[in-house]
């Protein structure tokens, strides 16, 4: 695989990749700790005939997003967890008309205004389920500098291809996190992506939301010669509100299992020193570098903890993750936040004796740390 | 009925009990400090007030200190209008009732800077203004979201440089004017309203006390000249913003019911709006050759709204 060399931040790389990923349109807010995506997307956008617009809150910034994605372009919104928290109802408008956009997160400490410029990882479930209702969220989760750029392109691709909102989780940490990555090039990136389904027919016959039962709605670009209706109400297959018992049930059902039953498309995860290891570390983000350098010491130790870091957060590797929480007795969870996403471990696991080392005071979990946890065990 | 506080001189009045202390974290020169310390000076009435995330908030109240001598509330980025709200409301029942503790009444402001009045919390401010609520509204104007690392806002004048609008070869900072919020104000026929600055602290008590002498919701915007993101020396704070009322850049009067306007300071001597653009880096760029229009964009705009406001003093509309 051919690559590139940059020396960036986190938040930039995230940029970057939005634009490299065909992304016409920025609509955000300033946010500490991931306003640096906009400022750095609004220098490169109109380079390249698109648009980056500074909205009056985040509300508005979710809601250009929504609009420009209608249009048939890729569009892309970046925040923190207040303004997830603003954006939910239209996340959730999103997920029901079937929209695909990006918008990624740089966690930062919460609850509301929390720890503004300290990392944490207390928005995993949010991610889960931002809005109200049932639907199955998509949410990636970037572990070094380089994933900030991959995950954001990845993020566009399954956006187009699920016809849903996507989420890019950062860290603090991560965002601002400043060193070389190594990218894959603009051509690879290219190559990557693949558009979005569109119809082709006579306009009498265009359904939108008439797809087979785990499929995704087929939304020509909004302004282009075929007229639909969009809602945030239940639908029908033209997109016009409906009551109708079954419509109804089936839509609700297709949102679930549009994901559902495509997870082998979406399953991604990075196995670090797993082969022969007796205790297993989980862990994602900012926190799987600590990890990583932890099983080092450990190694050398003569201990062989292994790291299982899910980079599909949701829907989770579960499949995966039962797989070695079956032979592995000792099973330790490592995040910055009081057990989000252990809940779901001991889930996929169906095992209560998963460990935890869980932080919340806005300071990064150290290497150290999680050694003397391990040795705990 | 409170009584209004007598001030008699600047001396007087500088050396009156500090209701807001000057041990915080805001920037040296920043006229936050200058603005608020005149505003809670002014009274002797017990306050309830609330602050929406933003530069004053950060800087006034780090464990374990405040700069607060009265109930203070926090909240988010667009709100602190209704979480003031919400007190008042709840003062006005219990009083109703007969349940207060105290029969004192205090007073209930609000501070938001222009990212939080202008742009988040604008819809909240209209909500309270429109039900009536007896409380002051104070928006800290300093044109930009300085709290977040200097983004635009829609208070941000035109030709300004932000790092949401940075001026270089393709372009000379904000396209846009801002919004008139004194004017969006009086629209929702609040008994009052005025307009603000430090420099001048005479004409600011006596709008400060008016206003807490009306009844219903009164909305204050404050020049709050913004060291940092302007880009002046700290010690020039009142130096710019006599540049800013004395230019006519930012004019000082009042709106009493919607309709009637009073122009409270005329300066003696106008002075160019290019003396006021040149003492401030963000403005830097505007003076190269290139960006000539935008000098004289600026003049032309300064000019038709003054006219305007003397227009309307005069017909009372």
């Amino acid at each position: 695989m051919a690559t590139r060399e940059v020396i960036s931040t986190g938040n930039e790389l995230s940029a970057m990749a939005a634009v490299d990923a065909g992304c016409k349109f920025f609509g955000g807010y300033p946010l500490t700790p991931s306003s640096e995506v906009m400022h750095v997307i609004s220098d490169l956008l109109p380079k390249v005939g698109g648009v980056a617009i500074q909205m009056e809150d985040e509300i508005a910034g979710i809601c250009t997003v929504i609009g420009a994605a209608m249009s048939g372009q890729r569009a892309l919104t970046a925040t923190s967890g207040p303004g997830m928290s603003l954006k939910a109802e239209n996340l959730g408008l999103a997920q029901m008309a079937e929209v695909p956009l990006v918008c990624v997160n740089v966690m930062r400490g919460g609850p509301s205004t929390g720890l503004p410029t300290r990392v944490s990882q207390g928005d995993i479930l949010q991610s889960k389920n931002p809005s109200h209702g049932d639907y199955k969220s998509i949410t990636l989760c970037a572990g070094s500098l380089a994933e900030c750029y991959t995950e954001t392109v990845r993020a566009f691709n399954l956006a187009d291809r699920f016809m849903q909102p996507v989420i890019v989780l950062l860290d603090e940490t991560i965002g601002h996190m400043h060193g070389k990555a190594d990218l894959p090039t603009q051509e690879e990136v290219t190559a990557g992506i693949v558009p979005r389904k569109s119809f082709d027919g006579p306009a009498e016959e265009y359904f939108p939301y008439e797809c087979g039962p785990t499929e995704p709605a087929v939304l020509n670009p909004m302004f282009e010669g075929y007229r639909y209706h969009y809602t945030g109400l239940h639908h029908d297959k033209n997109g016009f509100p409906t009551e109708e018992i079954e419509t109804c049930r089936k839509l609700i059902q297709r949102l679930e299992d549009k994901v559902a039953m495509h997870e082998d498309e979406l399953e991604s995860y990075e196995e670090f020193m797993m082969d022969d290891a007796e205790i297993m570390i989980i862990a994602y983000g900012s926190v799987s570098l600590a990890a990583k350098e932890s099983i080092r010491h450990l190694r050398a130790e003569g201990i062989k903890a292994g790291l299982f870091r899910p980079i599909t957060i949701w829907p989770s590797p579960a499949k995966k993750i039962k797989e070695y929480t079956d032979k592995i007795e000792k099973v330790l969870v490592a995040e910055l936040n009081i057990g989000q996403y252990h809940s779901e471990i001991q889930r996929a696991a169906a095992r209560l004796d998963i460990d935890g080392l869980f932080k919340v005071n806005g300071r990064a979990l150290s290497p150290h740390e999680i050694v003397s946890k391990v040795k705990e065990l | 009925m409170s009584e209004i506080k007598k001030i008699k001189n600047l001396k007087e009045f500088s050396t009156s009990a500090d209701r807001f202390e000057g041990a915080n974290l805001l920037c040296p020169g920043c006229a936050h400090s200058i603005i608020v310390r005149e505003i809670l000076n002014a009274t002797n009435d017990d306050l309830i007030l609330g602050s929406s995330t933003g530069c004053l908030e950060v800087c006034t109240a780090v464990y374990p200190y405040t700069s607060w001598d009265n109930s203070w509330i926090h909240i988010g980025f667009e709100n602190s209008s209704t979480a003031i709200a919400g007190a008042e409301a709840m003062h006005k029942a219990k009083k109703r009732k007969g349940t207060l503790i105290s029969d004192r009444d205090p007073k209930f402001v609000a501070f938001g800077g222009d990212g939080s009045t202008y742009d988040i919390g604008f819809q909240w401010i209209s909500g309270c203004f429109e039900r009536g609520h007896d409380m002051m509204y104070v928006c800290l104007d300093n044109e930009v979201y300085a709290n977040t690392g200097g983004q635009r806002s829609s208070a941000t004048p035109i030709g300004s440089s932000t790092v949401t609008t940075p001026a270089g070869s393709h372009s000379y900072g904000e396209k846009k004017d801002k919004k008139d919020m004194l004017s969006i104000m009086a629209a929702h026929n609040a008994p009052y309203v005025a307009q603000v600055a430090p420099n001048k602290w005479k004409d600011m008590i006596k709008k400060i006390q008016t206003g807490f002498a009306t009844e219903g919701p009164v909305y204050i915007n404050a020049m709050s000249a913004c060291t940092t993101e302007w880009k002046f020396d700290p010690a020039d704070t009142i130096a710019v913003s006599d540049l800013a009322t004395d230019s006519l850049v930012f004019p000082l009067y009042e709106i009493i019911n919607g309709t009637e306007l009073n122009i409270t300071y005329r300066p003696k001597n106008i002075v160019p709006v290019k003396d006021y653009l040149g003492a401030q880096g963000r403005f830097k760029h505007l003076f190269k050759p290139e960006n000539a229009h935008v000098l004289d964009e600026w003049q032309k705009r300064t000019d038709a709204k003054w006219d305007l406001l003397q227009r309307r003093e005069e017909a009372r509309v």
